[in-house]
């Protein structure tokens, strides 16, 4: 995954712990920045530090993406997510056809 | 401060106070020694460590290419360690231009750079704030009583893994004019988290 990469969040429900903030599951936001790894949020809360660890990005939605037509235009929300919680925007884990 | 009331919740409180009786039992460490370390870490740890990286990038551009290539580095080089409960945690600085303001939130929890800045103000753990700022960042800062152009580009942060934020606000025009101690004064927790901008007219 580089900066620039165009990717969705997938939509997904789990029952443990995870670290994809609700309001951007299903979204598609521009790679910003290359954060580094961490341990995997949803293994740590169950197994600590014999969790994997994940590379984490920093991905940019444009407000309108998340809001509707109530998001100013110029605003962007950023948001760092593990690349396991991210699919191609083609990809579509929720079943939907829309790019 | 470790032994009774540092939480409103009693449960919580009785747990801790539980491993506290076990850690003094065991000679892992006393409560005199906990206090005194909860002390030192208020005293040394506070938002005066990021206003001084922010006058310092104000002053110096190399220091300033730093900050935002490095944060950790850059806030080390004035001896803010910073650090946490985690060596993943690492500290991220983004800069307020002409065009283009940022605001930090958590919205999953409290995420905040509290290893460089001491502890979040209760306002920036509240519901409200969290909810609100991601989705109407104008209408939350208007609170704070920072009302932006409508040509400005707003970025808000949701610190929702292992970076934490700090905004780093422009030059105002005219700081030559101050001493350091008030350039610094400028530079409030409020101006770092990005609810607000440093201020010459609010001087007295």
């Amino acid at each position: 995954m580089k900066v620039g990469d165009r990717v969705r969040v997938r939509t997904m429900n789990p029952p443990g712990h995870n670290r994809a903030p609700r309001y951007v599951r299903g979204h598609v936001g521009e790679v910003v920045r290359l954060v580094g790894d961490g341990r995997f949020p949803d293994e740590s809360a169950v197994v600590g530090d014999a969790a994997r660890r994940e590379e984490i990005v920093t991905v940019a939605f444009a407000a309108p993406e998340l809001w509707g037509p109530d998001g100013h235009p110029a605003d962007r929300v950023h948001v760092d997510l593990f690349v396991s919680y991210l699919e191609q925007p083609g990809e579509r884990s929720d079943g939907g056809t829309t790019p | 401060m470790s032994g009774a009331g540092h939480h409103r919740n009693a449960e919580l409180q009785a747990r801790v106070n539980r491993l506290l009786d076990l850690a003094e039992a065991r000679g892992v460490i006393t409560r005199a020694e906990v206090d005194q370390r909860i002390e030192a870490f208020g005293d040394r740890v506070t938002a005066r460590n990021g206003a001084e990286m922010v006058v310092r990038a104000w002053h110096s551009p190399e220091y300033r290419e730093r900050l935002l290539a490095d944060a950790g580095a850059a806030a080390a080089e004035l001896g803010h360690a910073g650090g946490g409960y985690s060596s993943d945690i690492g500290l991220h600085a983004v800069a307020n231009t002409p065009g283009v303001h940022n605001v930090v939130v958590c919205t999953l929890c409290s995420c905040y750079p509290l290893a460089w800045l001491g502890p979040p103000p209760p306002w920036y753990k509240s519901e409200a704030y969290r909810s609100r700022v991601v989705r109407d960042p104008r209408g939350v800062l208007a609170e704070f009583g920072l009302v932006l152009p409508e040509s400005t580009e707003v970025r808000v942060w949701d610190a929702s893994a292992e970076a934490r934020y700090l905004v780093v606000p422009e030059r105002p025009d005219g700081l030559e004019a101050l001493t350091e101690a008030e350039q610094l004064d400028l530079v409030t927790r409020d101006c770092l988290i990005g609810v607000a901008v440093p201020a010459l007219a609010a001087r007295v």
